[in-house]
C-alpha cells in the first residue's frame, strides 16, 4: 500500500513540477496519469528495476483509488450547502446546465464515436 | 444535558466526527445502492451529499468546519486520477485501436460541451460568475476547480456544478444510452467519461470493465482538452 501510494503521489508531484515550469494549460494528474502509464510500460519490460517497484502493491493501490472513485466527489459536492443563495436565485438556469447540457453533451459524444468507428472497423470484443 | 452539548460541541468541531460521518453516510449509501442492484437513481454520491447538506444545515455547521474533516477524502481525487493509469494500461491495445473515433468524439464532445453551457447560459441570462464557473462542468473536480480559478470563476461554485453534473450524468447514462440504441461499450464508456468525469466513470465500472475504461480515457482527455478551451471560451464571454 505504501510503495503504491508513493508511486502515485510521486507521478502526481512530477506532474505538478512539469505544469509549473512549462506553465502549460494541463492538469497535473492528468500528467501524473501519463507518467504512470509510461512506468507500467517500463516496468513490464525490464526486469531490473528493484523488487519493490516490480511488485503487486502498486496495482492493488491503483485499483483501490480507482474503485473508490465516487466517494472522493462527496465532499465537493457537499459544499453546495455554502452557495444555495446564488443557485436558488438561478434555479432554472442552473438546473438546464446541470441536465440539459450533460445530456447532451453524451449524446453528441456517443453518436460521433460510432459515426467515426464505422468508417474506421471497430475490434469485435467490444461489441455487445 | 450541559454534558451532551459539550460532547457535541468538542466533536462537530474537529476533523474526526466530520471524516468519520463522510465515510459512514457513503458505506450505507453504497450498499444500498448495491442492494437495489446498482438502479442509476440508487446513485450513492447522490445521496451522500443531500444527507450530509441537510445534517449541516440542521446543525448549523459551517462547510468550512466540515471540510477540514473532509478534505482528506477530497484530497485524493488527483491520485484516483492519476490511478486510472492502470485500467489504461491493462487495455492499451482496445484503446490503441480505437484512436480515431476516440479523438473525433473528444473534439466533438468538448466542443459541444462548452459551446451548450454558453448558449444554456444566454438563454437563462445567468450571471458571468454562474457562466464563467460552469465552463469546466464536464471536467473531473480537481482539475475543473483549478481551470475555473485561472479565469475568474467561483472554484467552489464550479466544484459543486461538476459534482451536480456527474450525478445528473452517472442517473441517466444509461438509459439515454439505451434511448439511443448505442450498444458499442467503448463509445457508452468514452462518452459518460468526458460529460460526467470521475462519477459517470465510477458508474461505467459498475456496469463493465471495458466501459469503465473508456470512461476512464474520456475522463482524462477531456480534462486536458477542457483546460485548453475554457480560457478561449471565457475570453470570448469576456471581450
Amino acid at each position: 500500500m505504501v510503495v503504491g501510494l508513493a508511486v502515485v503521489l510521486l507521478c502526481q508531484l512530477l506532474g505538478e513540477i512539469f505544469a509549473y515550469l512549462t506553465r502549460l494549460p494541463v492538469p497535473a494528474p492528468v500528467v501524473g496519469l501519463v507518467l504512470l502509464f509510461g512506468f507500467f510500460l517500463v516496468r513490464d519490460r525490464w526486469e531490473w528495476l528493484p523488487f519493490s517497484l516490480r511488485s503487486e502493491e502498486i496495482d492493488k493501490s491503483c485499483e483501490t483509488l480507482v474503485q473508490q472513485m465516487a466517494l472522493l466527489f462527496v465532499p465537493a459536492g457537499v459544499g453546495i450547502v455554502q452557495r444555495l443563495g446564488i443557485l436558488e436565485a438561478n434555479v432554472l438556469g442552473v438546473l438546464a446546465i446541470i441536465v440539459v447540457t450533460t445530456a447532451f453533451s453524451i449524446a453528441v459524444t456517443a453518436y460521433t464515436f460510432r459515426l467515426v468507428s464505422r468508417w474506421f472497423p471497430a475490434p469485435t470484443e467490444s461489441q455487445e | 444535558m450541559t454534558t451532551t452539548d459539550g460532547l457535541w460541541a468538542h466533536l462537530s468541531g474537529g476533523a474526526l466526527f466530520w471524516l468519520t460521518l463522510t465515510l459512514v453516510v457513503y458505506s450505507v449509501a453504497d450498499r444500498l445502492s448495491l442492494l437495489a442492484r446498482r438502479n442509476p437513481l440508487a446513485n450513492p454520491v447522490l445521496h451522500s451529499v443531500w444527507v450530509i447538506s441537510t445534517i449541516l444545515v440542521v446543525s448549523g455547521t459551517p462547510y468550512e468546519t466540515y471540510f477540514d474533516g473532509a478534505y482528506f477524502i477530497h484530497f485524493l481525487l488527483g491520485p484516483a486520477t492519476v490511478a486510472l493509469a492502470l485500467p489504461l494500461y491493462e487495455n492499451r491495445r482496445v484503446v490503441l485501436r480505437s484512436l480515431v473515433p476516440i479523438a473525433a468524439a473528444l473534439a466533438v464532445g468538448s466542443v459541444a460541451t462548452i459551446g451548450s453551457v454558453m448558449v444554456c447560459a444566454a438563454v437563462f441570462d445567468l450571471p458571468a460568475t454562474i457562466t464563467i464557473s460552469s465552463l469546466p462542468k464536464s471536467a473531473t473536480s480537481g482539475v475543473a476547480m483549478g481551470i475555473s480559478q485561472s479565469v475568474g470563476g467561483d472554484a467552489s461554485l464550479t466544484a459543486i456544478i461538476v459534482v451536480a453534473t456527474g450525478i445528473a450524468g452517472a442517473v441517466m447514462a444509461t438509459p439515454l444510452l439505451n434511448l439511443l440504441r448505442i450498444t458499442d461499450r467503448r463509445a457508452r464508456g468514452f462518452a459518460v467519461g468526458l460529460a460526467a468525469h470521475g462519477v459517470g466513470t465510477a458508474r461505467a465500472f459498475q456496469v463493465h470493465p471495458l466501459t469503465g475504461t473508456f470512461a476512464g480515457v474520456g475522463m482524462s482527455l477531456n480534462g486536458l482538452l477542457t483546460a485548453v478551451l475554457v480560457p478561449l471560451a471565457a475570453s470570448l464571454i469576456g471581450g
